[in-house]
């Protein structure tokens, strides 16, 4: 798949779990990873450059096993992105849709 | 790779970033095996879904780098976010005489336009002094017709005025009066060159600035689109 294509995805699949709670980094990677053939690595970098960027904000939350985890917490800016790349996506898989649906008709 | 050369791997790539984001960055993975472990899951296969640290470390200091030169922007913070790009494959090596090309050519052209501007002032300023050399003449000739006058009849050998004393002294008169409002033209005139010189200098500045700027944002653009090349055929080759 088309790497730039992926990673606007991959944006969409990590603003579309926050909307709905706050999650740490392992949830995030393990259910995208379940879904989606990816290196799970390359997630964090993407985590870490959102959060850069003001779409989330992040703090530490004590576990019953083990150490603190890094809980992440959708930002007013992120919701916004948030909504629009879910309308571009939509648009976007609606055109496909389409596009494909006429072309089995033509057969 | 069990955790500890994971970790290890990738603290060693990550040279170059701050010691803070290298501390959050090493934080989140080793959180990450932390819990797969908790989940029951082997050190081992933990690190394979992860992927190379290596190009994940890559991945990090480009965002990084890019990121510097975005925000602070300076020469300094744009070579890195080049040269840690140059990091990333040879493509970029390649890609390098284009840039300086262009680096060379947006520069050698803003400086022509600087000059092309500073001549310009310069030539109005000389025109702008001559005018004043004219009218201080003028101003200085009347005063010195008058003068003329009252010193004939003392130095007959070096002075002689053929024309009547009161056509002599209208011209006196006239010539300086010419003199005096040409000097208040040239003042007039010198105002508003000032005033417009100011505007079109300061025009030119922010267009230069503004060139200077698009072409920065232009190299960082090209670096994160190039970063995404070299980032897919990396993982092109991984896939093989």
């Amino acid at each position: 798949m088309n790497i730039q294509f992926k990673k606007g995805v991959l944006e969409l699949c990590v603003l579309s779990m926050l909307a709905k709670r706050n999650c740490y980094g392992y949830e995030l990677v393990s259910e995208i990873s379940k879904n989606i053939l990816i290196s799970e690595g390359t997630i964090y970098p993407l985590l870490k450059r959102l959060k850069d960027e003001g779409y989330f904000t992040t703090y530490l939350q004590e576990s019953q096993e083990g150490p603190p985890r890094k809980y992440y917490e959708i930002t007013p800016a992120g919701l916004q992105m948030y909504g629009g790349l879910t309308e571009e996506w939509f648009s976007f898989v609606d055109g496909v849709n389409r596009i494909i649906k006429e072309e089995i008709q033509d057969e | 790779m069990n955790k500890i050369e994971f970790i290890s791997k990738l603290d060693y790539s990550l040279k170059g970033i701050s010691y803070e984001d290298k501390k959050e960055i090493i934080y989140d993975y080793e959180e990450h095996f932390t819990v797969g472990i908790e989940q029951g899951k082997m050190e081992e296969d933990i690190a394979e879904a992860l992927g190379d640290p290596k190009m994940i470390a890559k991945q990090f200091k480009n965002d990084y780098f890019i990121q510097r030169a975005e925000n602070n922007k300076s020469a300094g913070n744009l070579a890195s976010a080049v040269f840690a790009s140059v990091g990333l494959g040879f493509l970029y090596l390649f890609m390098f005489p284009f840039l300086i090309a262009a680096a060379s050519i947006v520069f050698s052209m803003l400086i022509a336009a600087g000059s092309v501007i500073i001549s310009l002032v310069i030539a109005l300023g000389s025109v702008l002094i001559s005018f004043y050399a004219a009218a201080l003449g003028l101003t200085l000739g009347g005063i010195g017709i008058i003068l003329a006058l009252f010193a004939e009849p003392y130095f007959p050998e070096f002075i002689s005025i053929d024309i009547n004393i009161g056509s002599a002294v209208f011209l006196s008169i006239g010539v300086f009066c010419l003199g005096i409002l040409s000097i208040i033209g040239s003042i007039e005139l010198s105002k508003i060159s000032y005033r417009w010189s100011k505007v079109c200098l300061a025009a030119s500045y922010n267009a230069a600035k503004k060139c200077v700027i698009g072409f920065y944002m232009w190299i960082l653009k090209f670096l994160k689109m190039n970063v995404d090349i070299i980032t897919r055929k990396k993982e092109n080759d991984d896939a093989k």
